[in-house]
């Protein structure tokens, strides 16, 4: 029993660690060293790759950030883009005209994010299924609509020139030294971190008994509103974290840069890859969010034909996105990687799995 | 000034509770909201569209072409992407899903054929203007108000007392009581979807004669906007459509006419919210159904 004790204690500190990245002791220095290969890339990379890599990024955060109401809740949310529009133009708007520092407005930003996260989980309350996911997109136009209208405010459709770039202590970030490279792959890294710690506790076992039964959930107490608005401030404030970074990137932003096929990506990245699962997010934006370009570099193999015979790869890609997604639903609903978890479910500490689990 | 805004909006209303009936009938059988209807009410205008202008029929001919071809297409969408569903038992999340995946499938392919940019719908009835008390109203909105009257009234006699329209009662009833007692389930749903689909093309060629142009991004928010009506009226209640429909036209029209027309597309999503946050079975609808 003591031996028993002991063991446990020396093995505490990786079990801490390993819960972040699923148990096997070998992930770790495995997980550390994709990240040093991942922060070696730019150096060896095109700026053209780079870039691609940047906005896989990008689609990746707002991929975790959707999981968490889509995924883990289980709500289909279509205005998702509207965060990354407020986190756009709240930072653009506090560094331009208001003046600010860079990350105070990123602080702001992301909060008025998570404001607006609190604002529709309370406005969508009552509601659920395909009311829910048509309110979400309500929302969207409403958002964008008073984005486009509101000249006084974000400056109508002219939208906002001339977004100073991100910087740390002065630093500014470019594309030639990496800087968005490296602060979008933290990003990404600080969502899985996030996501990791959420779903590994109490939150994430009462999110996920809300998906699969709310009625049942709330018979064993738990409080089904509660977990709502969380994910939905969460997701608000992840998307517009974001949409913080993609305005100075852009250098340049309107109304016109946040659409639905946008919001709609999003939805197909995590049902490509599988709703509720972390590798699902990161293997669907691998896949997703590149689509147009690997599209336009098959199409340019035909270019001995002539141009009005070639289809044009911006909209066919989101044609392929419909198709995903009623083919994915019909073959494999729960995504490429989801289904059930292999791995034996993981009781609260202090619960001995052998009593607790017979 | 304020009679035209009022009869703008009971025209466009009309038209609105036209495709709120569609989603209402199907979320009846299938308890789904067919998230693709403003899809297909925008390739409904556009099969109008491409009778007149390429192809020089005439005008009645066009629209029961067009019509019939959007009445297809939803019985395809039904049997093409849902109905496997439902025989795998997957209903919710994925034929929500599926749903939203044809919309986008319908509105790109549009957009890739005809491009994205607006074409010139012809006036249907572009017969001049009627003055009454002072007011100059034009025929298009009298005409367009009627013929939505005259397909309600049509539909709602189709549902009231035809077999077929007692079948899908049935169906909407309880599924299962209804096959037990000889009625085709699959038949019903690939009925309502045909009407649903037509009525919607029918709606799609009103609204673009009376906005007098067509683009693929058309529908989007002229389905919401039907969305909304149906879900002010009371989901599954046709009477409701037809009242939610013509409160969001007018409203709208009012609001027109009270703060302009920057802001008029707020109103119909701000009238949802309301009403799915405060009453979500709506003003004529049934207690008792679970919204999923």
């Amino acid at each position: 029993m003591k031996n028993r004790k002991e063991k446990n204690r020396t093995e505490n500190v990786s079990v801490r660690l390993g819960m972040l990245f699923r148990k096997k002791k070998a992930a770790v220095p495995a997980f550390l060293l994709l990240i040093v290969l991942l922060c070696l890339l730019p150096q060896v990379t095109s700026l053209y790759i780079q870039r691609n890599l940047i906005m896989v990024g990008f689609y990746m955060v707002l991929g975790f950030s959707l999981n968490f109401v889509t995924g883990y809740i289980g709500e289909v949310s279509l205005g998702h883009a509207a965060f990354y529009a407020i986190g756009a133009f709240s930072v653009s708007l506090l560094t331009t005209d208001a003046g600010m520092g860079y990350w105070p407005a990123v602080v702001l930003s992301v909060l008025l994010c998570g404001l607006f996260g609190l604002l529709l989980a309370f406005a969508t309350m009552r509601v659920s299924g395909t009311y829910l996911a048509i309110l979400t997109l309500a929302f969207f136009y409403l958002v964008m609509n008073i984005i486009q209208n509101w000249e006084g405010l974000t400056h109508g459709v002219v939208g906002i020139y001339d977004i100073p770039a991100a910087n740390i202590f002065g630093f500014a970030f470019t594309m030639k030294n990496g800087g968005y490279y490296y602060c979008i792959l933290a990003y990404v890294l600080f969502s899985i971190l996030i996501t990791r710690l959420l779903i590994g506790s109490r939150f994430g076992r009462a999110m996920k008994a809300v998906r699969e039964d709310p009625l049942a959930a709330t018979m064993a107490g738990i409080n089904n509103q509660t977990f709502r608005v969380i994910a939905y401030v969460l997701a608000g404030m992840l998307a517009g974290l974001a949409g913080t970074l993609y305005a100075p990137f852009c250098g340049y932003i309107n109304y016109l840069t946040f659409t639905y096929n946008m919001c709609l990506m999003i939805l197909v990245i995590i049902i490509t890859g599988g709703r509720g699962t972390m590798k699902g997010v990161i293997v669907g934006s691998l896949i997703i969010a590149p689509l147009g370009e690997v599209l336009r570099g098959l199409i340019s193999l035909f270019d001995s034909l002539p141009a009005e015979y070639l289809p044009d790869p911006e909209q066919w890609r989101f044609v392929i996105y419909g198709l995903i997604m009623v083919v994915m639903m019909r073959l494999r609903p729960q995504g490429i990687l989801g289904g059930k978890s292999r791995l034996d479910y993981r009781m609260p500490a202090g619960l001995d799995k052998k009593e607790g689990n017979g | 000034m304020f009679l035209e805004q009022i009869v703008n909006g009971i025209a466009i209303g009309m038209s609105y509770a036209l495709v709120a009936v569609g989603y209402s009938m199907v979320f009846g059988v299938l308890r789904l909201i067919n998230f693709s209807h403003s899809a297909v009410f925008t390739f409904g205008a556009f099969a109008v569209w491409v009778g007149v202008e390429m192809l020089h029929l005439n005008v009645f001919l066009a629209i029961l072409a067009g019509v019939a071809i959007t009445g297809v297409l939803g019985i395809g969408l039904n049997k093409m992407a849902l109905e496997p569903l439902r025989k795998k038992g997957e209903t919710g999340m994925p034929a929500l899903i599926t749903t939203i995946g044809m919309s986008y499938i319908i509105i790109n392919v549009l957009t890739i054929v005809f491009g994205s940019q607006m074409r010139r719908f012809p006036a249907l009835f572009n017969w001049g203007q009627i003055h009454i008390f002072g007011a100059a109203i034009g025929w298009q909105q009298v005409m367009i108000a009627l013929a939505c009257l005259v397909l309600l009234v049509t539909l709602s006699l189709i549902v009231n007392k035809t077999k077929s329209g007692l079948a899908m009662r049935a169906v909407q009833q309880q599924p299962t009581a209804a096959a037990i007692n000889g009625i085709n389930v699959n038949h019903v749903i690939t009925f309502v979807f045909f009407l649903g689909a037509a009525s919607a093309a029918i709606a799609g060629t009103l609204v673009a004669a009376y906005y007098q142009y067509v683009r693929p991004s058309f529908g989007d928010v002229i389905g919401l906007k039907a969305f909304a009506a149906a879900v002010l009226g009371g989901i599954g209640s046709l009477p409701g459509a037809v009242l939610g429909g013509l409160i969001v036209g007018v409203v709208e029209s009012l609001a027109v006419f009270a703060l302009g027309s920057t802001y008029i597309d707020l109103v119909a999503y701000l009238v949802m919210f309301a009403v799915l946050l405060i009453r979500p079975t709506g003003l004529l609808g049934r207690k008792g159904i679970k919204k999923v």
